[in-house]
């Protein structure tokens, strides 16, 4: 169980870092934010949307493996809830810290406005998280399996519709052709499995138990993981290729801020080699790909290199001016057409991170998240 | 006519205007403006003005001087395009917005409710003009032993309100943006950027009246407006 001590460690550093974080949100405000008035979404939005996309693709493969008796995959359905729950929360933490007055949000219940894709965003959130919760309730209580089925058709439908939906909410966006994309609700979906996947076998490489069955899930995940890896790629190059080709400035100034603006790094080393490359590499290597640390690798890979995928599709949609005198118009503070988030920004995020770790860690431990009749090894 | 006298004129023009507007049905207003290119050289007043009235704080400014230099040495011409919020008629930052708090008036003016407003920033997202600030809480008189600067701690008067800006309450977290100086208005003033243009480069009124200054004007000039490709319809309009 080394890496379980190593992540209480990590864990409880990372708290107290948040802490800190937390309270330069709330003595400064929005003050202490990196991101600005032309780029007003930074890294929390970024990690809202990692997070509640972990959510969506572990429910998704979970609830279908569990529809369609998939197994060895459908027997961790509880599991499966329990991370959808515990990442839904972080990013909405997440979000819930961006907003410039959080303690308003119930407005968006109270007074909606229907026209707008982040209504319907919020109340699929909520939908989804009470349903996370009487489906967790009913596998704790009375286990009924027909009910579980029928809460999981309902559910099944709500994350689709909330992953792709999050590509909604940047792809209608029609004057900022970067993100008006008709792709984008596909694309978020096919991100969402696979950082999905990618959690769920780094969960069950290093924090699971030693169970009768944990090789064949980890070998099932391991061949999902390459297939929505490599959709994943695919969607990639689709996207940036049409986006040069198309020529359209605006669009491919974006991009070649990606991939050579001064945070290259964070596309070729972080998304595209820690998050598709290498992963891929071991996921389509014939030994590799069947050893359970080596997927637990390539599920961490994917994982970390994932929040750069997210931060790659906010930013660079923000960073090339609308008009490009704007750069010059007006000075002051918060008014950067760039961006690297601050020391408290981070902080929130490492912090966030970690509470979601810990809530996992101590409901691994404490709840009974492992169907009873899984025997050990 | 001398153009001191010219001057005045406009200006009692436009305020005539107003008041002819103010007498009619609030949906059967249209305010617009209309900015000369010719006669704008980039002097910033405008933003003065719209500083002092709505004392916006550092991060925000409602009003903005777009500077463009074209050509080479010794031919080289600078152009100045003010940028206030172009209150669309197709605004991009409406139904975006997940709370109803930013919305479109009857007279085509895009307000915002500072106390429905929940600070997410999708709508200035949304805005193709950069027209949209969120209010981040700075002050003028930060680094100095005044924090608030005094006058910022006179009240304002935007949509009709008075309100002093403190610190965590609105506007303050907040997406703002110009209004057309809605209070002025309604009291039969003309907005600040206007009354303080120095060259008298922009014109104000009713877009529905056909007898208004600024409907005059668009019928006898070539008139353009920005980024009109993306079918917003904006109510401010540039004569060039």
């Amino acid at each position: 169980m080394k890496v379980r001590q190593l992540l209480w460690i990590l864990i409880a550093i990372a708290l107290v870092i948040g802490a800190w974080g937390l309270f330069q949100r709330i003595t400064q405000g929005h003050e202490m934010a990196g991101y600005g008035n032309y780029i007003v979404w930074g890294l929390w939005t970024s990690m809202y949307l990692y997070f509640v996309e972990i959510a969506a693709g572990v429910y998704i493969l979970i609830t279908l493996a569990f529809l369609y008796g998939v197994q060895p995959l459908a027997r961790w359905l509880r599991l499966g809830i329990f991370i959808a729950l515990v990442s839904l929360m972080a990013g909405l933490l997440h979000i819930f810290l961006d907003l410039g007055h959080p303690w308003r949000f119930w407005k968006v219940f109270a007074s909606p406005s229907f026209t707008s894709v982040m209504t319907f965003m919020v109340w699929t959130y909520a939908l989804f998280g009470l349903l996370l919760l009487v489906q967790l309730y009913v596998e704790f209580t009375s286990g009924d399996e027909r009910l579980l089925r029928v809460l999981g058709i309902i559910g099944l439908p709500l994350a689709v519709a909330f992953s792709g939906g999050v590509g909604a909410l940047f792809g209608v966006q029609g004057a900022r052709p970067f993100w008006h994309v008709g792709m984008f609700p596909i694309s978020f979906l096919i991100t969402a499995l696979a950082s999905g996947t990618a959690v769920l076998a780094f969960v069950a490489a290093f924090l699971l138990p030693k169970l009768e069955d944990r090789e064949a899930l980890i070998r099932q995940l391991s061949r999902l993981l390459l297939i929505f890896v490599v959709a994943e790629a695919l969607f990639l190059f689709a996207d940036y290729s049409i986006s040069l080709y198309g020529a359209l400035p605006h669009n491919v100034a974006a991009v070649l801020l990606v991939i050579a603006g001064p945070h290259w790094w964070a596309f070729w080393i972080i998304q595209v080699l820690i998050g598709l490359v290498l992963p891929a590499v071991i996921l389509f290597h014939p030994r590799w790909s069947q050893q359970i640390p080596a997927v637990g690798l390539a599920g961490l890979m994917v994982a970390f290199g994932f929040t750069a995928v997210r931060l790659n599709i906010v930013v660079p949609g923000l960073a090339v001016p609308e008009i490009e005198a704007l750069r010059t118009a007006y000075f002051g503070p918060h008014l950067s057409f760039y961006y690297f988030p601050t020391l408290a920004e981070w902080a929130v995020t490492i912090g966030i991170t970690a509470l979601a770790g810990l809530l996992f860690l101590v409901g691994l431990d404490r709840l009974p998240l492992v169907d009873p009749d899984l025997r050990e090894a | 006519m001398p153009v001191v006298m010219e001057m005045e004129n406009t200006i009692l023009r436009m305020g005539e205007d107003i008041q002819r507007a103010l007498r009619k049905a609030v949906d059967e207003r249209h305010w617009a403006m209309v900015i000369d290119l010719t006669k704008c050289v980039g002097c910033e007043s405008c933003t003065i003005a719209c500083k002092a009235e709505n004392k916006t704080p550092p991060s925000v400014s409602y009003n903005i001087v777009l500077k463009e230099e074209t050509g080479t040495y010794p031919n080289v011409r600078e152009v100045f395009v003010p940028r206030p919020c172009m209150q669309c008629q197709e605004p991009p930052c409406v139904p975006v917005c997940p709370v109803r708090a930013t919305f479109q008036r009857p007279d085509g003016i895009v307000a915002i409710d500072y106390d429905q407003c929940i600070g997410c920033r999708y709508c200035v997202t949304a805005c193709p003009y950069g027209a949209r600030s969120f209010d981040f809480g700075e002050s003028y008189g930060e680094g100095t032993p005044q924090t608030p600067a005094v006058y910022e701690t006179v009240a304002t008067y935007e949509y009709g309100k008075v309100q002093v800006r403190r610190q965590d309450a609105s506007p303050i977290g907040n997406v703002r943006k110009c209004h057309f100086c809605l209070h002025r208005l309604n009291e039969g003033l003309l907005p600040a950027c206007i009354s303080d243009c120095i060259g008298r480069s922009r014109y104000f009124g009713d877009l529905s009246d056909p007898d208004s200054l600024v409907s005059e004007l668009l019928a006898e000039r070539y008139s353009f407006r920005l980024r009109e490709e993306l079918g917003t319809k904006p109510s401010v309009f540039y004569l060039s």
